[in-house]
């Protein structure tokens, strides 16, 4: 008490209310700081597509549109051609897709009987998942290869150097996140709302259909675009899983041209990158509220 | 379900499938396929000695005595001790500077913007991270850094493990961060009031009453981060593939460099069999340290 | 009838003719340098010879498809490594194009036919005693033939006589270089001499470049320091310590005297061959495909590809100068061979496919584009003439192989680690051959005979 008196009746002095600014920008000056090195990344990976020389790593000297050239040809490579970018994409975007639907359909049913049933053994399910959220899978990947083989072999259906084969991996690793996400929306639709739906005569799975999925929207919305994402810039299990260059998607194709590119030719590197990139920072940009949300371990690997 | 057998055999007690089972049906079959008979199918193969004929010999223990004699091991365990120790120190401790900063100090929208920009790496793919940081790292007088100091080093073959953190901490810092920043907008805002009206400074305020609030979320983001990157190999592979001469080796990259590189796959499973079990009695202890509501809180941000 | 008209005859083509033809599909997967994609181009051309031979033999047969995959490949271990799963997930190819060292370990894990009753049987048909015999050699593992050659070629070492005229070599000097390390008075210290004097002047950013990547080039230094790699009658691989040491020697001399980067085997091909080509390297431990390779691809920042001018009138190559003076000098062959593996259909079409890309045109076409050299004795005309091949077939003479063994990648990546490891100063030579005697001992066994 005595001294917040003291302070209200000494004047600040010129030198102490600078003081208390300079405080003040401290935060912001840290920040600000620190946000750096991440800016002048991504920064630099835009001037350097854009031009065939940077000055200083940032200041685009000349500018062309030659590192784009990918686009409308295939980059060469001697007397063959690495494969086309547009079937790259194509691959990349079946991938995606397959794992997006997979998690969605089975972690929205998961997440359903979790929160909404009461049965033996549900606590331990839940407990199971996030036992299954920190499990580090990608330790297995040897144990995996011929999980693969064997479901190659029982259905006669190629799930080795077939995106689909690796998409039901990958989207096994983000389903028992995504059914907690899920879960936790199901938890906020209120029991009468459902309970209307059978009064309406609706069996559960109708009820799931036409009353309950509508309100989850916003859940739904989140762990698509996570588990899209997620498939969009998988890497290790297409690295080790995809045989045949046909199959290649993006990461792989840029995982090439690294090894082919570097040192040499950044310009090119930039602009196959950004490209790949750009759904990411749509994403980004337009989601970023809804994303921090469910940020959080939603993907896993070296973090 | 269907009346009409009941009535015939009056004992039998009519089967229903309970209602939840169709519903969690894919699931379990997802995580039996690719969780549990990987677990199992990765104990039987740490017994093989496996190599590039791909044939089930099994050989008892011999993949783990192996594992004992190996002259890389050693390196290759320090190094795993000193990347996740220093990677962590990165991620806990910056992430709570980023994330006390950025909630308690600056504005709502403000801070915001600075956990977005924090997101990037870890929205990125990671060949496209890594082509970043390669570019970043350049040995010519191309890269970033050579640019800033205006000498020509070569980054990674210098400090491969410095590397190998720095690359890792700038992607984990933003897990810390997320989870601490919302803690400390859990915290009830009388608390932080009362002090203020108490005369204490910021600093004060963080160190007395934030910090230990977040005693929890701090224990939660250390084992768990302590568990992924015990596990992860994918920057590494992709920024240093380890190299040069295991200098930046990582038990996990070893795992993946024994079986897919030099294609000695049963003892690759050895190797990943030990980080198995690591995995597991880490989440073991930490369902059993934070207790499951507790947990299911932390995880859920 | 036969085992692929079972399998993979099917009808094919119906509609626009309303014929019904019977096709099969022979798949195959080849890799090399950039300029190499006629180890694929070669087989779907030989498709066509096939085709019309079957037609004359009255098989049904009115269409051969093969497919081939063409990777260059940067990464060898990473190759194989995809080959290898897709061959236990079912997805191998008929044919498979690999280096003549991969065939022990191929044949040993049982994924390659052995060929001996096909070569006999087309012997005589395909002229194989037109190819060299030794090549045909390369391919035999534990007395079985596995594979059939498809190119070889020597390694030399490129100099850059731009670089020796301005460190005052008079242009019969330099034409001389050659030959004076044929006999034996320029030696690899001299030429470490030279790169560094290179270097101190500023006429180059660095005197000796060698491969980045675990391959032949550091098995040939072992051999040029007199040692060993396998043992002729055991079959078993050696670990000639005395030249290993030496090899190990070179390497950390190579840096210590500044000539060769610490991080040589963390360069990229890229930039390697752009160094080369732009002049910044003085002495470049390469192979004959480099010469094709810098005329077909844009490594040179202003000239992009090189014309063969230039190359005749700015680099020059000899072997492998000799340890010592008086020595002799080395130089590698590294024969690549198509193999068929047991998942082929029809093993015997897949040979005949693979015999008929020995055709004097075919080996030609390939070994011009791609600067490796020819397996066969009579060549086509459009051979006969290469000025590049006239050159460099004196290098045969020098040459060897590194061997066929099942456990070869293992000794092959040790090999390499220890030398890496001497570069970047993780270890000094000393250290590296013991922990290589360790490691070896251990992996291989009594595969392995230690030396010295």
């Amino acid at each position: 008490m005595n001294r917040r008196e003291e302070r209200r009746y000494v004047a600040p002095t010129a030198f102490a209310r600078w003081r208390r600014r300079l405080a003040r920008t401290v935060p912001y000056l840290f920040l600000s700081l620190s946000c750096l090195p991440i800016l002048s990344m991504y920064l630099w990976l835009f001037m350097s597509s854009l031009s065939s020389k940077v000055l200083f790593g940032f200041i685009p000297a000349e500018f062309t549109s030659r590192n784009w050239r990918f686009l409308w040809e295939p980059i060469q490579m001697g007397v063959t051609a690495h494969m086309s970018i547009w079937r790259a994409t194509w691959n990349t975007l079946v991938f995606a897709f397959s794992v997006m639907l997979l998690v969605v359909l089975v972690a929205t049913l998961a997440g359903f009987a979790l929160a909404r049933m009461q049965f033996k053994g549900r606590e331990s399910i839940m407990r199971l998942i996030i036992v299954l959220h920190a499990f580090p899978g990608i330790t297995l990947l040897i144990a995996i290869f011929y999980v693969l083989y064997f479901l190659t072999k029982a259905t006669h259906i190629k799930f080795l150097d077939s995106l689909w084969g690796v998409a039901l991996v990958k989207a096994s690793l983000e389903i028992p996140w995504s059914a907690w996400i899920i879960k936790g929306f199901f938890d906020n639709i209120p029991w009468e709302v459902e309970w209307s739906a059978y009064i309406d005569g609706c069996n559960r799975f109708q009820a799931w259909y036409k009353v309950i999925l509508p309100q989850l929207k916003p859940g739904i919305a989140a762990i698509s675009i996570f588990s899209f994402l997620a498939g969009w810039g998988e890497f290790i299990y297409l690295y080790t899983f995809i045989f045949s260059e046909q199959n290649q998607t993006l990461s792989l194709l840029i995982k090439a041209l690294i090894g082919e590119f570097r040192f040499t030719d950044y310009g090119l590197l930039a602009a196959v990158s950004l490209f790949y990139i750009f759904p990411v920072l749509v994403f980004f940009i337009f989601t970023q509220k809804g994303l921090m949300r469910v940020t959080v371990g939603g993907i896993k690997g070296g973090r | 379900m269907e009346p009409k057998r009941v009535w015939r055999r009056k004992r039998a007690i009519p089967f229903r499938i309970p209602p939840h089972v169709p519903f969690l049906l894919p699931f379990a079959f997802l995580v039996t396929l690719f969780f549990f008979i990987p677990v199992i199918l990765n104990i039987l193969l740490a017994f093989t000695d496996m190599d590039f004929a791909m044939r089930w010999n099994f050989v008892g223990l011999e993949s783990y005595f192996r594992f004992f004699t190996d002259r890389i091991i050693p390196k290759v365990l320090l190094n795993t001790v000193i990347y996740v120790l220093a990677t962590l120190a990165i991620n806990v401790g910056f992430g709570l500077v980023l994330g006390i900063l950025s909630t308690y100090y600056v504005p709502e929208n403000v801070g915001l913007l600075f956990r977005a920009i924090w997101l990037l790496p870890r929205m990125t793919p990671p060949v496209v991270y890594a082509l970043l940081w390669l570019w970043v790292l350049d040995p010519t007088e191309y890269g970033l850094l050579n640019m800033l100091i205006g000498q020509r080093v070569n980054w990674t073959m210098q400090h491969p493990l410095g590397v190998v953190i720095l690359v890792n901490g700038m992607v984990g810092a933003s897990f810390g961060m997320i989870i601490f920043s919302a803690a400390v907008k859990s915290i009830p805002r009388d608390y932080i009031m009362a002090a203020q009206v108490d005369g204490a400074s910021n600093w004060g305020i963080v160190r007395r009453i934030i910090i230990p609030l977040l005693r929890w979320p701090l224990m939660f983001v250390t084992s768990w981060q302590t568990l992924s990157l015990l596990a992860s190999y994918e920057y590494i592979l992709l920024v240093t593939d380890g190299g040069p001469f295991y200098k930046s080796e990582v038990w996990s990259l070893y795992a993946y460099h024994t079986a897919f590189s030099h294609q000695l796959y049963g003892y690759g499973a050895a190797i990943a069999m030990i980080l198995v079990v690591v995995a597991i009695i880490i989440t073991l202890l930490m369902l059993k340290i934070f207790g499951f509501r507790r947990l299911m809180e932390l995880v859920g941000g | 009838m036969r085992k692929w008209l079972l399998v993979l005859a099917t009808l094919g083509l119906i509609g626009v003719w309303g014929v019904a033809a019977e096709y099969i599909e022979i798949t195959a997967w080849a890799s090399g340098s950039p300029v190499d994609a006629t180890r694929c181009t070669n087989l779907v051309a030989a498709a066509a010879d096939l085709e019309k031979e079957l037609k004359a033999e009255g098989a049904p047969v009115t269409k051969i498809e093969p497919t081939c995959q063409y990777t260059h490949v940067e990464d060898w271990a990473a190759y194989m490594r995809r080959f290898r799963l897709a061959f236990e997930a079912g997805q191998a190819p008929w044919i498979f194009a690999v280096g003549h060292e991969m065939i022990g370990e191929l044949a040993d894990a049982g994924l390659i036919v052995p060929l001996d009753e096909y070569y006999q049987k087309y012997w005589d048909k395909y002229g194989l005693g037109d190819i060299y015999p030794a090549l045909i050699e390369a391919c035999k593992y534990k007395g079985k033939l596995y594979g059939f050659p498809q190119d070889t070629e020597a390694r030399p070492v490129y100099f850059r006589k731009d670089v020796l005229r301005k460190l005052g070599w008079s242009e019969e000097e330099i034409e001389a270089l050659p030959q004076k390390v044929l006999a034996g008075e320029f030696t690899l210290d001299d030429m470490i001499a030279v790169a560094k004097e290179a270097v101190e002047k500023g006429l180059v950013e660095w005197g000796i470049y060698h491969r980045p990547s675990p391959g032949g080039y550091f098995h040939m230094m072992t051999v040029a320091f007199g040692g060993q790699l396998q043992d002729p009658e055991t079959g078993k691989l050696v670990l000639d310590k005395a030249a290993i040491l030496k090899n190990l020697e070179f390497h950390a001399k190579l840096v210590k005297e500044g000539v060769t980067p610490a991080a040589m085997t963390q360069t990229s091909w890229r930039s390697i061959h752009k160094a080369v080509v732009e002049g910044k390297v003085l002495f470049w431990f390469g192979g004959t495909w480099h010469w094709a390779e810098w005329q077909r691809v844009a490594y040179h920042s202003e000239l992009g590809t090189l014309p063969e001018e230039y190359e005749w009138k700015n680099i020059g190559f000899m072997l492998v100068p000799p340890a010592e003076k008086g020595g002799k000098p080395v130089t590698q062959s590294h024969p690549f061979v198509y193999v068929i593996t047991t998942q082929a259909a029809d093993p015997e079409l897949a040979f005949r496919l693979v015999a008929l890309t020995a055709q004097p045109e075919l080996v030609a076409k390939h070994a011009i584009g791609s600067g490796h050299l020819t397996i066969r004795k009579t060549n086509a005309p459009e051979y006969e003439n290469w000025a590049f091949a006239k050159a460099v077939t004196y290098m045969l003479e020098y040459t060897s192989t590194i061997p066929n063994h099942a456990r070869w990648s293992i000794y092959h990546r040790a090999v390499y680690d220890a030398i890496q490891a001497v570069e970047t100063g993780a270890m000094t030579p000393e250290e590296a051959l013991k922990w290589l005697e360790d490691k070896l001992t251990k992996e291989l066994g009594d595969e392995l005979i230690v030396k010295g």
